[in-house]
Parts: structure tokens; C-alpha cells; sequence
């Protein structure tokens, strides 16, 4: 809590995080990956939303751990706006809870 | 004086156990067969009965011969299966694989007695917890996988042998996504051993530029597990999916130490929405009865048998080596005969008739002993297809697939021998269809193909041939892909190769691995010892395949190792059989339909331009008849290829029998063995095939 103004912005995963949908989503994400690391006068605080995602399995769960991970290389942390709890679940079973842990609580921060 | 009394007491009890066994055996692939053939579904109460008279003469017969462990797990299993039948607790098709498992056990401890195999105990006591607790109705089994799992859970917190705590470091090949495994399926498998944790650590490359490749997977796993299962249990989770640098397995703490907590209801690790117990696996087993008998269909006719006409009749069992003696023997006897009747041809017709009908009579006879004492030894080809309905089933499971396995000609009869050498190379071909062939539903449905995958086991009798083709419907061989990979790995390859030429490359030794591109290879089973296992018995592997629309591996083989008819020829001084199922036609050729295409010679037959085989070039043999017009062109066919065999001179049809030419001198090619004629002199068998490939090889064409 600096007190530094920061500029949310809220980012909404949706559809098929599936092998057969990463192909698909990864132009999404790089864009907004882009998009949060471009030069800016505020800090961002981007927001996932999750609950838009219909299905997630251990290749989607990679390719989100990628986007997070890279954001968090660049002093961003973003936070978690919702996930089911099912995908929740999900993380959890294939073991990328300890990468993906903000994730399961209401906006708590990236570890 | 006791003598012939204690000689009576000490009956080798061991003949009267092997009965024993076998019989076991054929109730528990009865059991496991009936229970694949359900599905899903309820069975009637026929199928109920025969699956309780299967256990319950397994244990009875156990208790019989003195097995009494085999009592243990059969006794609860036929304790559940009368409360079925008599409707005091509901069938659910959770029991199905709880049956399919406790056959397992049953077929652990039979091996155990019968070939000193180990036999888990904590297996034993876990799947009879498990049975027990669906009789005290302790274990609801709907939902069945996840009350499954819930009973696994608690047979191994509480079972006499105790839990083992393991880690498993999983480095999974890049392309796994690519390959459909389903990952949360393979862990839901090993859930369903015990208490599992995963915990992922991938790699991540900085930056989302475009190198990164997000269907490759980057991430390992370090899996923990307790569980009562053996460390080969849990490597065949990994079966079709890792190796051995891609799996480390280690037994970390003692059982005791092993951090155990009771599994309260709903406190395990929830299972995802597509985990294994829903992952969609409808595999059916559609079973057509086309097959023919190999040697003779008449029933009735000398020489064919019916044995498997009345199922229900009384049979004797005979172990095989008195069969393969027989089998020799009469083999003797043809030769004999032969002898006898070439000495006799010399003998006036009119002076020694009676002499020359007798022999006739012989003749009959001593084919028509043959061919029944060969029949002897023909089971039908189901016994090899019944093992696939399950592995079908399970594996669909484990990869993610949907699944359908249709069995055509299960009565298709060929030569035991035969069947238990093509068990393997069948296995691998079922093995990579469902691996590679097959594509995920999402991917068929992308392809606008039907969700479920089918695979085709068809056989039948083509001439003199069994022919097994294995068929699917998936992905198709990629023709540039193989190139590419052939190019890699040095081997010659063109693009001017024709489909099947390219097809034949998955043959090469080493090709076939998992970095392979093609469709039909698979991960530590090369097509390269499929080929070797089919040609080892005399047989041939074909390929045909169309990209996107699947794949057709057709294996032809002998009916019999033992036995064929064949054409006499001489070529020069010496003399070859022919085998009359590959032979069209003979003739003599006109000078003016010979022609020469590419410098080789070549005949010209109804349109058709039909290349020459020179017998005596090929064997280096001095002949008097070099040129085609002066001999006699053999046409022959195999599998659509045609060839013209240039001889001096037809001479006789025999049926021969087959001598291994290997064993008693060398392996000569172009031949498939060796015969003894009538004369008492060694004659060669062509293995047609195989001269084919020689004509077109380089050496011969130098």
C-alpha cells in the first residue's frame, strides 16, 4: 500500500483453456500481456476473471502459469476477480495450486 | 511288496493341477468376456448365472486340488454374485470393473501356483474388502467410479499389508498435449490407488513471444501417493504414456511412517469434471460371425471334423507336443506314400490294377489323416481377439478416447502355433491404433468425423491364407511427415516413392518411436519387430492408409507351418515347389508378347505387362531353357502383385510337407523351406513374396 495510484484493469479469460482451445487463447493473452507492459505513467493492477473459462486442463493451466509468471517477472501482480469453484478444484488436482494460489482466494494477491 | 501301492499313492498330482489351471483359466476369460461384452449394461440373467458358475467352479475347483487362497476372493465374489441374482442387492455397472478386477486377483494367484509368479497379498485382502463391502452395503456404487475410489481408498488405509508412501517424478515428453493424453485421467487413475498429490513445476520461458509454443507442455510433476499398490501398478498408469527417463518411481518412507489421514467422505481431492470414472470411453464390442473354418467347411465331409460344430460334446485334453509328434509323423507317412506311389507309377496298370486302386485309396486316406490331424491343432482366432475388448476398454480410458472395437471372423480358424506368435504383434498394433491412429473426440469432432474411433479386427481365410487385418479409422499416415523422419534418420527415401513404398518405411528399425510422426507408431514398440514377429511364422504386413480418413495393417499368414500344396517345376537338374495358392495360371509364351520395359523382360497377358522371373538366374543354375519361349511362365499373384516364373518344365501337384531348410541347413532366399519328393530328393519351396522383392532389388537387378 504505497498509496501510488494504479490503474485496474480487468481481464476476462474466457473459453475452451484446453489443449484443443491454447492455440486460440494465446494470441489473447499476449495481447493483453502486451497491453499491461506497455509504458504507461500508473502502475497497472490487472484483475483476472476467470469465470468465463467453460473448460481447463493441465495445458491451459500452463499457459495461464505462463502469463501470470511473466507478468510477475515484470513487477506486475495480478489478482484474482473469479473462478469457479470446479476450476478451482481443477488447479488444485493437477498441482498448479502452489504457481496458480491467488487464484483461490477472493483477490488475494499473487504469491 | 507295498511297491505298487505307494507307486499308485505318489500319482503325480501335478497333470491333475494343470487341468486345474486350465480350466481356471478358460472360466476367468469366460467371466472377463461376459463382463466386457456388457458395456454398460445390466446383465440378463444368463449372462448373471454363467459369470457365477464361472466363479464358483473356480472355487470349488480350487478347494478340490487344495488351493484354498484361490477361495478366498472367489467365495466373496460368488457370495456378492448369488445376492445379485437372487435380487437382494441391485446390479450396478460399478461392479463390472469390480468384477473385472477381482478376476485380476483370481488370475494373480493362478499364475502364482501355476508359474511361481508373485502374488500380491495386499491385493487380494484389498479387492475382498472391497467385494465385502458392497454385500454389507457399506459401499453404495452409484456414482460408481467415485464410490470406487472412495472403497480403494479405504481397502488401502486399512489393509493388512499396509500403505507404501511413494514419489513419482514425472517428466512428460513435450508433445504429450499434442498426443490428447488427458492428464487429470492419469492422475484420477493413480487417485483411485490412494491418496495422491501432485504438485506441478513448470519451466516458463521468459517473454510471450512467438517461439513459445503453448501445446507443448514444459511442465513436470512430482507426485506423492499412498497407497498399498506395487510400483508396477503405478508404472502401468504410465504405460502408454511415459518411459522409463520419463518416470522415476522411489518408495520413499516405511509404510508406517507414511503420513496417513482417513479419507472422510468428501474431503478427497475432488475429482475434475472429466476425470477417468466420466471420461468418455463407450467402448462396445460388436462381434460378426464370419469367419470360416480353415481347412474344410463341410462339417461332414472325411477330413473335416466339426470339432467345434458341437461345443457341448465331450473333449479330451492332449498336451500339444503329442499333437506336433502326430502331426510329424504323419508327415512321415505322406512322404512315404508319395515314395510308394512314384515306385508304383513304374509298375504295368493292367498287370497291377488292384495294386494301383489300392494306392489311390491311400492316397485319400493319408490326406484326408492329414488334414484332420492338422485340425487338431486350428483354434479359432477369437482367443486372441477376446484379450482386445478390455484393453480397448481401459486404455480408451486412460488416453481420453471414445472407443468402439469391432470383431469380425472371431471363428476364423488358424494353427495354434500361428495364434500364439501373432498374439504380440497384434497387441502392438491394437496398442498403437489406440495410442497414435486414434484421435481425441475433440479432435474427430474438429474433423467432422464421428466423436468415437472405431478399430477393426477382421479375419478371414483368402486362399491359402489367414489374412488379419487390424483397421481404424483415424488420423491416417502422414506420407510427408515419414519422409521427413526417414531423411533424418538416413534412411533412403524419395519423394517419387510411391504411398506404399513410403508406408513401408515405418518398418525401418528404430523408426517407429515416440518422436516418430507417424500415426501408427508407438512409444517403445517398433512396426520393425511387428514385421519381424509376422515374418518370423512365414507371414506379410501391408499398409494402407489415407490421411485423415485412417489406417489398414493387414497381416497374411500361413494356414499352416506344416502342410501346402504346391506345383513341381524343374529348372535345370533341379526341382522347386510352387504354392498352388499363389499360382493363376501357366503357359507358353509367344514370341511377340514378350517385351522388354526398362530392360527387363516382360509378358504381355490381356492387356496386362506382367514382369519375368528367371528361377535359373535367381538360383544361379545351369539350364538349357534361358529364354521365356522356350519354357513355361508360371504367372503367379500375391496380394495384387503380379510376377511371371520362368521354369523348363511343369511336373506334378503334390501336397508337402514343410521341412525347415534353416534348422537342417541354412536360410536360402527366396524360399519358405524345404520338402522331401517321392524320390527321396530335397526340392525347395518358393516363398513367392519374397521373390518378388528379390526381383526388385537391386542385387538382382545387376
Amino acid at each position: 500500500m504505497n498509496g501510488k495510484a494504479q490503474n485496474v484493469i480487468r481481464i476476462c479469460l474466457e473459453g475452451d483453456w484446453t489443449m484443443s482451445g491454447v492455440a486460440q487463447q494465446f494470441p489473447v493473452i499476449k495481447q493483453w500481456f502486451n497491453q499491461l507492459t506497455a509504458p504507461a505513467e500508473e502502475p497497472v493492477a490487472p484483475e483476472l476473471d476467470l469465470s468465463g473459462i467453460t473448460e481447463l486442463d493441465a495445458c491451459g493451466c500452463q499457459l495461464m502459469l505462463s502469463f501470470v509468471r511473466n507478468l510477475q517477472q515484470l513487477g506486475i501482480v495480478p489478482l484474482c476477480a473469479g473462478i469457479s469453484e470446479s476450476f478451482n478444484a481443477k488447479i488444485r488436482f493437477l498441482g498448479f495450486d502452489r504457481e496458480l494460489g491467488f487464484l483461490f482466494g477472493d483477490s488475494q494477491e499473487c504469491p | 511288496m507295498n511297491r505298487p501301492e505307494q507307486q499308485n499313492s505318489s500319482i503325480d498330482l501335478n497333470q491333475f493341477n494343470q487341468v486345474f489351471f486350465e480350466e481356471c483359466a478358460e472360466h476367468l476369460a469366460e467371466m472377463e468376456q461376459i463382463l466386457i461384452s456388457l458395456a454398460d449394461a445390466a446383465p440378463d440373467s444368463e449372462q448373471l448365472n454363467a459369470i457365477f458358475r464361472a466363479a464358483h467352479s473356480i472355487k470349488g475347483g480350487a478347494g478340490i486340488f487344495g488351493f484354498q487362497d484361490m477361495t478366498v476372493v472367489t467365495h466373496v465374489l460368488e457370495s456378492l454374485l448369488d445376492q445379485i441374482r437372487n435380487n437382494e442387492i441391485p446390479f450396478t455397472t460399478a461392479m463390472i470393473d469390480l468384477f473385472l478386477e477381482a478376476g485380476d486377483v483370481i488370475a494373480m494367484q493362478l499364475a502364482g501356483h501355476r508359474d511361481g509368479c508373485e502374488v500380491r497379498q495386499e491385493a487380494i485382502d484389498q479387492i475382498r474388502t472391497r467385494l465385502r463391502q458392497v454385500i454389507d452395503g457399506e459401499m453404495t456404487t452409484a456414482p460408481v467410479a467415485v464410490d470406487i475410489t472412495a472403497a480403494a481408498n479405504s481397502a488401502c488405509l486399512h489393509a493388512d499389508g499396509g500403505p507404501r508412501f511413494y514419489e513419482l517424478l514425472f517428466t512428460p515428453a513435450p508433445d504429450i498435449f499434442k498426443r490428447g493424453v488427458r492428464l487429470e485421467n492419469l492422475f484420477s487413475e493413480l487417485e483411485d490407488l490412494g491418496e495422491l498429490t501432485a504438485t506441478a513445476q513448470p519451466t516458463i520461458s521468459a517473454g510471450l513471444d512467438e517461439n513459445l509454443d503453448p501445446e507443448i507442455c514444459t511442465t513436470c510433476w512430482k507426485l506423492t501417493l499412498v497407497t498399498t499398490a506395487s510400483e508396477a501398478d503405478l508404472r502401468d498408469i504410465f504405460e502408454f504414456v511415459a518411459d522409463e527417463n520419463q518416470l522415476k518411481v522411489r518408495q520413499i518412507v516405511s509404510p508406517q511412517a507414511a503420513p496417513i489421514q482417513a479419507a472422510a467422505p468428501g474431503s478427497a481431492p475432488p475429482s475434475p469434471a472429466d476425470s477417468t470414472q466420466n471420461a468418455p470411453c463407450g467402448t462396445a464390442l460388436i462381434q460378426a460371425q464370419l469367419g470360416r473354418r480353415a481347412y474344410d467347411k463341410n462339417e461332414l465331409a472325411p477330413g473335416a471334423y466339426g470339432r467345434r460344430g458341437g461345443e457341448g460334446e465331450a473333449t479330451i485334453r492332449v498336451g500339444v507336443a503329442k499333437v506336433d509328434q502326430l502331426i510329424n509323423q504323419v508327415g512321415e507317412l505322406v512322404i512315404t506314400q508319395l515314395m510308394v506311389a512314384q515306385t508304383a507309377a513304374s509298375l504295368d496298370p493292367v498287370l497291377y490294377e488292384n495294386l494301383h486302386r489300392s494306392l489311390l485309396q491311400l492316397e485319400r486316406t493319408t490326406r484326408d489323416l492329414q488334414q484332420s490331424v492338422m485340425s487338431i491343432r486350428l483354434v479359432p482366432i477369437s482367443i486372441v481377439f477376446s484379450r482386445f475388448p478390455r484393453m480397448v476398454r481401459e486404455l480408451a480410458a486412460k488416453l481420453g478416447k471414445q472407443v468402439e472395437l469391432k470383431t469380425i471372423g472371431d471363428s476364423t480358424e488358424l494353427d495354434k502355433g500361428l495364434i500364439e506368435k501373432i498374439t504380440d504383434p497384434l497387441t502392438h498394433l491394437v496398442r498403437n491404433c489406440m495410442d497414435h491412429a486414434l484421435e481425441t473426440p475433440d479432435t474427430r469432432i474438429a474433423a467432422g468425423k464421428d466423436a468415437s474411433g472405431t478399430i477393426t479386427l477382421r479375419a478371414s481365410q483368402i486362399g491359402g491364407r489367414i489374412v488379419i487385418d487390424v483397421i481404424d479409422d483415424g488420423a491416417g499416415l502422414n506420407r510427408a511427415k515419414i519422409l521427413c523422419k526417414a531423411a533424418e534418420r538416413g534412411i533412403p527415401a524419395s519423394d517419387s516413392m510411391s504411398d506404399e513404398e513410403v508406408w513401408q518405411l515405418i518398418f525401418a528399425p528404430g523408426f517407429s518411436t515416440a518422436e516418430a510422426v507417424t500415426d501408427i507408431s508407438g512409444r517403445g514398440v517398433g512396426m520393425d519387430v511387428v514385421l519381424r514377429n509376422v515374418q518370423s511364422i512365414g507371414g506379410r504386413v501391408q499398409i494402407i492408409s489415407e490421411q485423415g480418413k485412417g489406417t489398414r495393417v493387414t497381416v497374411s499368414l500361413p494356414l499352416t507351418l506344416a502342410i501346402l500344396d504346391g506345383l513341381s517345376v524343374a529348372v535345370g537338374s533341379e526341382k522347386f515347389i510352387i504354392p498352388l495358392n499363389s499360382i493363376t495360371e501357366s503357359l507358353q509364351p509367344l514370341a511377340d508378347s514378350l517385351k522388354s520395359v526398362n530392360g527387363k523382360r516382360v509378358i504381355h497377358v490381356r492387356g496386362e505387362y506382367i514382369p519375368i522371373v528367371p528361377l535359373h538366374e535367381l538360383f544361379h543354375l545351369k539350364t538349357s531353357v534361358t529364354e521365356p519361349e522356350k519354357g513355361i511362365l508360371v504367372l503367379v499373384d500375391v496380394d495384387g502383385e503380379k510376377a511371371a516364373v520362368l521354369v523348363d518344365t511343369l511336373l506334378d501337384e503334390h501336397q508337402v510337407v514343410i521341412k525347415s531348410i534353416e534348422t537342417n541347413y541354412r536360410k536360402v532366399a527366396g524360399t519358405a523351406g524345404a520338402t522331401i519328393l517321392g524320390d527321396g530328393r530335397v526340392a525347395l519351396i518358393l516363398d513367392v513374396a519374397s521373390l518378388l522383392e528379390m526381383r526388385k532389388s537391386s542385387a538382382f537387378a545387376q
